[in-house]
């Protein structure tokens, strides 16, 4: 483990953090059936949040702390604004975890961040096909 | 095919040499080699990466195949087969030696390692059978390039668990 694979790590919390938060903005947008969908995402990135902040305390750092709030990319005012955030902030997560992939010294920690990549842009991917937006699959996610 | 044929002959003088080196040795058990002893000649080392870009290029020849037979999934499988090509271009743009000993090799001993892992391509009899045969493919590439990502390092890991997160979005896509 080095330095380097602790600052990739850290760089993936940030945008887990961003996507927790961005995720209560998206609740609040869709429409009433896409909820669950929204809060079992919300809980994936919470576990995603706690399992990388065990990997940076294992190597001996302290988990960075999400912001008080922050910056939403466009203005988000109906159900369709709130698909394309969803899409955003997975489309964030996946490059805080390609980043981790590419400073990765360990197996552990590799092997967890590319399984986070792939599900990232799964999301991505099915909120991209809820939002009618092409292409549905993102090319090169994290990228 | 002359690119099999160098191959070939590659591996054949690769066996000469062993068997000449044995006859020399054969009077001299356990003896190592002298200083006059011809240097030992390995097989060329297939990069590991090179399997798993000749799969993914042959899945993009597999999706050419499958809209040539089937031009009403053009919708549905164009996007797929286009970043299927772009992650196979920046792959070999990113993997020189594997990009190298697929040009050398064209389908030679490379494409049959690759052939084994993936199911053999036969004349899809409609649309659904092509579909489920090329998802099979685009899964079998997907779990390849995971694997390479996970044994690769630096940006090349990132790009291959792109690539993986990817065509992993396009097995998904051809599910539903």
């Amino acid at each position: 483990m080095s330095v380097q694979e602790v600052e990739g790590l850290q760089a993936a919390l940030r945008a887990e953090h961003g996507a927790i938060w961005g995720y209560g903005v998206v609740g609040a947008a869709v429409s009433p059936e896409a909820r669950q969908f929204v809060r079992d995402l919300d809980a994936a990135h919470r576990a995603g949040r706690d399992e990388l902040a065990d990997l940076i305390r294992l190597r001996g750092a302290d988990p960075e702390p999400a912001e008080a709030s922050y910056e939403l990319p466009f203005p988000v005012a109906d159900a369709g604004g709130g698909l394309r955030l969803a899409a955003h902030l997975e489309a964030g997560v996946a490059q805080g975890y390609a980043y981790a992939i590419s400073q990765a010294d360990t197996q552990r920690a590799k092997a967890f961040s590319l399984t986070a990549l792939i599900d990232a842009a799964l999301r991505q991917t099915s909120w991209r096909q809820q939002s009618g937006s092409t292409p549905i699959s993102p090319e090169f996610p994290g990228l | 095919m002359g690119d099999s044929r160098v191959s070939r002959r590659t591996l054949l003088g690769a066996a000469v040499t062993t068997a000449a080196a044995a006859g020399l040795g054969g009077g001299l058990s356990g003896c190592v080699p002298g200083p006059s002893a011809p240097p030992a000649q390995t097989q060329p080392q297939i990069d590991p990466l090179t399997p798993v870009l000749r799969l993914h290029q042959e899945l993009v020849k597999r999706y050419q195949r499958v809209l040539e037979a089937f031009p009403e999934l053009t919708g549905a499988l164009t996007d797929l087969q286009a970043q299927t090509t772009a992650h196979t271009e920046a792959l070999l743009a990113a993997a020189p030696v594997a990009a190298a000993q697929i040009a050398a090799t064209g389908s030679g001993t490379t494409s049959a390692t690759v052939s084994s892992s993936i199911p053999t391509p036969a004349p899809p009899a409609d649309a659904a059978t092509a579909l489920s045969n090329l998802k099979q493919a685009v899964d079998a590439s997907a779990g390849a390039l995971r694997t390479a990502a996970l044994r690769a390092n630096g940006e090349l890991a990132a790009l291959l668990g792109s690539c993986a997160a990817s065509t992993t979005c396009h097995e998904r896509l051809l599910t539903t």
